[in-house]
């Protein structure tokens, strides 16, 4: 019996050591523009990077201005290098002040998660 | 979990109900294999398949279509064929749906013809490694990401294949009673595999947890994912403990004096143990849409 209880801890430590970190849902891992940032300029890009790979066809988000007024934002791209990154194109330039990012992302473990983070456009 | 309360009910309700289903369609042909002598349970086995396998189909169905809910953010969403189109023909999981289906297609197929009950095993099998790229186990990539998924398929395999022996074990020790002799060679058959299916379980377990939690174990007590894993190893060490009674008192008492009375004891025994195990399952539903601790 101790044989059995030895070969079950061993194997628990083996999984505990092979195991790099936890993942399961994706989460935002950072952000450009940052997460509360501040920027000055417009920028042309909004970059997504999680803590997981996407499914870039079921993943996206919305640019929404402080006075309430959606910005266009192009389909989210993932490159086959960069897997846990989307990156969407900003259809117009942005005007001084605060926007929000209302995300979702699909990972590919077929979980959806969702979020919003905001920052500012210097003037 | 889904933001949409009704994507998550029908999320856990057909998981439950699939892995139920599945449990069985494995567990209970491969009991028949190791299982020796004439009983009619064998027929009331076949005739319980021949139920469970339109509800696994159903469930089945139901549990991607979840899956799609989920994705898209709800279920009328899943009516748009451009999100039909994107799922099945540019994600890594739409294969994996597709598989299901025809597998499913198959089973509803093979369970309607006369018994053959390695066909169910060998069907309600492949179900058990497709579903690995349907949720946590399918998050990692390389030589990592093919670790996770065979761990996974070795859990959920050993695991479906204890609880899917207890009905039909249940049936042949309810038809042993006038003559209970009868049964001791297929309970002492079963407890055998059963050790071998227990060690697998709780090493592969184990390995899951330590993937799906990992540095974040600290935060495992004061989260949703570490409430259900504790319920889960409670259920399971609950019916470990019975398993252990069965084996090593029951059976030896058993075949000692032959007593209908230590029977009837194995028989409630073993129905505590499948509805404990109805428990384990619901359990691991809750696991596979809670977010683990991050």
């Amino acid at each position: 019996m101790r044989k059995f209880y030895a070969l079950h801890f061993a194997v628990a430590l083996a999984f505990a050591t092979a195991s790099t970190g936890a993942f399961a849902h994706a989460l935002l891992d950072h952000a450009s523009p940052g997460v509360g940032s501040t920027v000055s300029g417009s920028p042309r890009e909004i970059a997504l990077s999680f803590t997981q790979n996407l499914v870039a066809g079921f993943s996206g988000a919305k640019l929404v201005a402080a006075g309430g007024g959606a910005v266009p934002l192009g389909k989210a791209v993932v490159a086959p290098g960069e897997p846990q990154t989307m990156h969407l194109s900003v259809g117009r330039a942005l005007k001084p002040g605060g926007y929000t990012v209302e995300w979702h992302a699909v990972s590919v473990d077929t979980h959806r998660t969702s979020g919003a983070y905001r920052f500012t456009v210097a003037p | 979990m889904s933001s949409d309360p009704l994507v998550t009910d029908a999320l856990l309700l057909t998981r439950w109900a699939h892995f139920t289903c599945l449990a069985l369609l494995f567990g209970a042909p491969l009991f028949w294999l190791f299982a020796p002598g004439i009983f009619r349970a064998r027929q009331q086995t076949w005739r319980m398949l021949r139920f469970a396998a339109p509800l696994a189909v159903l469930s089945g169905v139901g549990w991607l279509w979840a899956i799609f809910a989920n994705i898209v953010g709800g279920f009328e969403a899943t009516l748009d064929p451009e999100n039909l189109s994107l799922f099945f023909l540019q994600t890594p999981f739409g294969v994996t749906a597709a598989a299901r289906l025809l597998l499913l297609a198959a089973l509803l197929v093979v369970a309607r013809t006369k018994p053959r009950f390695a066909a169910v095993m060998v069907l309600a099998a492949l179900l058990i490694v497709d579903q690995a790229w349907l949720g946590h186990a399918a998050e990692g990539s390389g030589a990592h990401g093919a670790l996770m998924i065979g761990v996974y398929i070795v859990h959920v395999g050993a695991a479906f294949a204890w609880l899917g022996g207890l009905p039909p074990l249940l049936l042949a020790m309810r038809e042993a009673r006038p003559e209970p002799r009868r049964c001791v060679e297929a309970l002492r058959r079963f407890s055998i595999a059963a050790l071998v299916f227990v060690v697998l379980i709780v090493a592969s377990g184990a390995g899951n947890a330590a993937f799906h939690v990992g540095a974040a174990f600290a935060k495992l007590p004061h989260s949703a994912y570490g409430a259900a894993l504790a319920a889960k190893a409670a259920l399971t060490c609950a019916m470990l403990a019975l398993a252990g009674f069965n084996r090593f008192v029951a059976l030896p008492r058993l075949r000692a004096t032959g007593e209908s009375r230590t029977l009837t004891l194995l028989v409630r025994s073993i129905a505590l143990e499948c509805a404990l195990g109805l428990g384990v399952l619901a359990a691991a539903a809750v696991l596979g849409v809670t977010p683990p601790p991050q």
